[in-house]
């Protein structure tokens, strides 16, 4: 693939799917550089991986896979590293503030899920993104029973935190 | 509150996002770091593989030089090309491992799950590669550098013990290395992928499902242990086998020397400075001056005989600077100690047991060339 064609290609799904890298950057990284950073990453993984999408699923689908498996490699990085990595790196602001109020709410909803192990962050994000057991079972490679299973546990959880915490 | 009542403030709060991203400046960032990190797979490829290719052509082309400009092939020469043969097995080896390895990740589907066993995978290849490194890179190398430790024998052997000793101890602590990166990081992280990967499953399957590529830390630490020990045992036999090849290299050249080519003898000499009374050598030995009367009890007068007829001339200087050639012609092979039959200040011969090293005979020579100029 010529690279004009992959530079579309990432503009194209870089617009239609940017709140998935924003939401998926959030709940995996508390303050805005290390949010950065994660997005840079996301972003490098779905530049390379462009070459790779043969259309056999939806590009929303991809995207979430591309994100999710490198949120979770990004998570292992030990911090110094990633902090290393971020003082030589050519540091570009990306994250542009928008007039909106910050909502305490669905901050505190980010909290709890930062909180969670990868899996379970991957999917109740999924979940919350109103992605079907199909589709998560598909992007996390687990049955559809299995989906809801856990799904099911990590709701009552997150429920009775919400009601503890007098959300 | 209800799980629902999350789900709205998740739906209409993410449609009002704090932050968006500026695209065009990712974009650039993206193009930067794609190129950089193709840059950095090229380099990577280059470090582990192409230093070592590089370092065995060179060594080839080292001794096709040498071969050249002295037609015939040395101890050393023999020593660079067997490190270089090693350096392209072990490059090789790395080479086919590699891409063996990207095959099999090549399988792994695009999901969660897959790229979990993909990373697996990943971790337990790289652990083989470390934990084997004593096989694939440091045995191979290891015989080279031991000859080429060998080579320091004729400086005499503490030299060539301190050459050996310290290739293995470099080597053995590569190798301790190469265990705690193993035990200290690697492990570790195998193990956090594979709780990670039995998080996707219900209960506890995803043992038994990944139980393949699991081993336990007891069954890692056994397996490191067998590995160091044989590890030991090939490092001694190396060792012995490098140390006797070298010990009986040399007399085995005296033995069936060709006259004609000086370079066949080892350039030693019992004696640290050596002048003539006529065709009396008077030498130093552990810092005293005396007539030396025999070599491995052959009267001087016999060897100088022979050596005037065989050199000439050049017998003196000869008989100083080259004396293993001197005696092999004589038919007197000398080993690498040899007894000196030394006149004491009160008449009496006595014999001592002496080295023949290559710093006495550098003394002497440079003394000559000293006296020369």
């Amino acid at each position: 693939m010529d690279e004009s064609k992959q530079d579309a290609q990432f503009r194209e799904w870089h617009r239609e799917h940017q709140g998935i890298i924003l939401r998926i950057a959030r709940a995996n990284a508390s303050n805005l550089a290390d949010q950065e950073d994660l997005i840079q990453e996301i972003s490098l993984q779905i530049w390379n991986s462009i070459p790779g999408f043969n259309g056999s699923c939806r590009a929303s689908t991809w995207v979430y896979r591309v994100a999710l498996n490198t949120a979770i490699s990004w998570g292992r990085k030990e911090q110094s590293q990633r902090r290393k990595k971020k003082e030589f790196a050519n540091h570009l602001h990306i994250l542009k503030e928008t007039s909106e109020p910050q909502n305490e709410k669905l901050e505190w909803i980010f909290e709890q899920i930062r909180k969670m192990d990868p899996i379970d962050r991957s999917l109740i994000l999924l979940h919350l993104d109103g992605q079907s057991y199909q589709e998560i079972a598909d992007i996390l490679g687990i049955s559809e029973k299995n989906v809801g299973v856990k799904l099911s546990r990590l709701r009552k959880a997150l429920t009775k935190k919400a009601n503890d915490d007098d959300l | 509150m209800i799980f629902e009542d999350l789900e709205i403030i998740w739906r209409d709060e993410n449609a009002h996002p704090t932050h968006t991203i500026d695209d065009e400046a990712l974009r650039q960032i993206v193009l930067e770091r794609a190129r950089n990190y193709r840059r950095d797979v090229f380099w990577k490829d280059a470090m582990d593989i192409g230093i070592h290719v590089g370092t065995a052509v060179l060594l080839v082309g080292v001794c096709l030089w040498t071969l050249n400009e002295i037609g015939k092939f040395t101890q050393n020469m023999i020593s660079m090309l067997v490190i270089a043969a090693a350096y392209l097995f072990a490059s090789a080896f790395r080479w086919i491992g590699g891409q063996r390895q990207k095959a099999r990740e090549a399988n792994f589907d695009d999901s969660l799950r897959g790229n979990l066993e993909k990373l697996v995978a990943n971790a337990d290849y790289h652990i083989r590669l470390q934990q084997n490194y004593l096989w694939w890179y440091l045995v191979p190398v290891l015989p080279g550098y031991l000859l080429l430790a060998a080579s320091f024998w004729s400086s005499g052997p503490e030299a060539f013990w301190f050459m050996t000793i310290s290739v293995i101890a470099l080597f053995s602590f590569v190798h301790w290395g190469n265990n705690q990166i193993v035990r200290t990081k690697l492990i570790p992280q195998k193990e956090e992928l594979e709780s990670q990967l039995a998080g996707l499953e219900n209960g506890g399957k995803s043992a038994e499902i990944r139980g393949s590529s699991k081993r336990t830390t007891t069954d890692e630490l056994s397996l490191r242990r067998r590995c160091f020990g044989l590890g030991l045992a090939l490092l001694i036999l190396g060792m012995a086998i490098a140390f006797l090849v070298k010990v009986f290299w040399p007399v085995q050249q005296l033995q069936e020397p060709d006259f004609e080519d000086i370079s066949a003898f080892a350039k030693v000499a019992p004696f640290s400075a050596i002048r003539w009374e006529n065709d009396q050598p008077i030498v130093r030995v552990e810092d005293r001056w005396s007539p030396l009367i025999s070599i491995d009890d052959i009267p001087i007068e016999e060897i100088m005989e022979h050596a005037r007829k065989e050199f000439g001339d050049q017998a003196q200087m000869r008989f100083g600077e080259d004396l293993p050639r001197v005696l092999s012609s004589f038919g007197h092979a000398p080993k690498w100690e040899v007894t000196l039959g030394l006149q004491a200040e009160d008449g009496q011969m006595k014999q001592l047991k002496v080295k023949m090293t290559e710093a006495n005979r550098t003394l002497i020579r440079d003394k000559r060339l000293e006296h020369q100029n």
